[in-house]
């Protein structure tokens, strides 16, 4: 008795598991990149693609092979004077802001992950079980 | 009529039987049995799975901030006359991983010895190593790689070889891409 419900379980452990690790390595090499982006990256250039060096050591150290798509800039006009500030609530991709406005520059990532889930029929996971995350790093700013 | 001995113990027995089957004292304790095994089971998974976040937390927290001491702190000064990278900054390293890591996990001891390009440092179930990679003098950049390992193992279930190793790693630019035909020296500042 006890066997049937403690199996399933343990077996939705080891699932639970595998994907909580697999989710704290990718949020672990975005935060790596954001350090990158914040030490290195330069305004409207950007760090321009050289961070995969990053991802390259990560996935030689890690268990899990971690997809990444070169970063890309973004754009944010903020309002305001006299230290209130307006910041929209959403990044974009124009760079052109009213005048009077300071534009901030931002590197965003975007990183995946498939994870091998030890018991995917059991509990219908899919199998790799595909994770993402997004983080972008203010990396300047600029008055216009 | 009177009936034989042999006739009178099976009655008995039988009568004996049927009280049993219409019995319902112990009722609490045969149920008991039946569930108990699993509520015990469920109580300890839960024990070991928030021991299991409590301490992989620390490990992914400690290896961030390592990380990013690396990051901010860790240089690579450039010469022309060294020809290899080596790790200077394990005692570093491992003093930024035992402020966050320590507890719950063990604190390191200072590791001695020559520095080298790989460094590792390993206390109770917790090992942290660092390496430096790429290539000296080449355009992708010195990189700081630091990898935490916890192998893990349910509390009294040690010995059952239950457990398994959770890793996280993460890596911190030293030299970046303008780095190109010169050799490299890793420094700690």
């Amino acid at each position: 008795m006890a066997t049937f419900l403690l199996l399933p379980l343990m077996a939705l452990c080891g699932d639970f598991i595998c994907v909580i690790n697999a989710r704290a390595q990718l949020n672990t090499a975005l935060q790596a990149l954001i350090y990158y982006a914040w030490t290195t990256g330069s305004g409207a250039s950007g760090t321009q693609g050289n961070e995969s060096g990053i991802i390259s050591a990560i996935n030689g150290a890690s268990d899990f092979q971690i997809g990444y798509t070169p970063g890309t800039l973004k754009y944010s006009c903020v309002t305001g004077s006299n230290g209130t500030y307006t910041v929209p609530a959403s990044l974009s991709t124009s760079s052109t802001c009213a005048t009077g406005n300071t534009l901030f520059y931002y590197e965003q990532y975007t990183l995946t992950t498939n994870v091998h889930v030890p018991f995917p029929a059991l509990f219908h996971f899919t199998n790799p079980f595909p994770l993402s995350v997004t983080g972008a790093a203010l990396i300047g700013h600029s008055s216009t | 009529m009177r009936e034989s001995g042999c006739t009178g113990r099976l009655l008995s027995v039988r009568l004996a039987l049927r009280r049993l089957a219409a019995a319902e004292q112990g009722g609490a304790a045969v149920e008991f049995g039946i569930c108990g095994p699993a509520l015990f089971g469920f109580i300890f998974a839960i024990v070991n799975l928030g021991l299991l976040g409590f301490q992989f937390g620390a490990l992914v927290h400690a290896v961030q901030a390592t990380g990013r001491w690396a990051a901010v702190q860790a240089t690579a000064s450039v010469v022309n006359s060294q020809t290899s990278i080596t790790e200077p900054c394990l005692g570093s390293d491992v003093s930024e991983f035992n402020a966050l890591a320590d507890p719950p996990l063990t604190a390191m001891s200072q590791p001695t010895g020559t520095a080298a390009a790989t460094g590792s440092q390993t206390t109770g179930n917790v090992t942290l190593t660092v390496s430096w990679t790429g290539t000296a003098g080449s355009a992708n950049g010195i990189y700081d790689t630091f990898t935490g390992v916890l192998n893990w193992q349910p509390i009294g279930l040690a010995g059952f070889g239950l457990g398994f190793p959770m890793k996280i790693s993460t890596a911190a630019s030293t030299v970046g891409s303008s780095v190109s035909g010169v050799t490299v020296n890793a420094s700690c500042s």
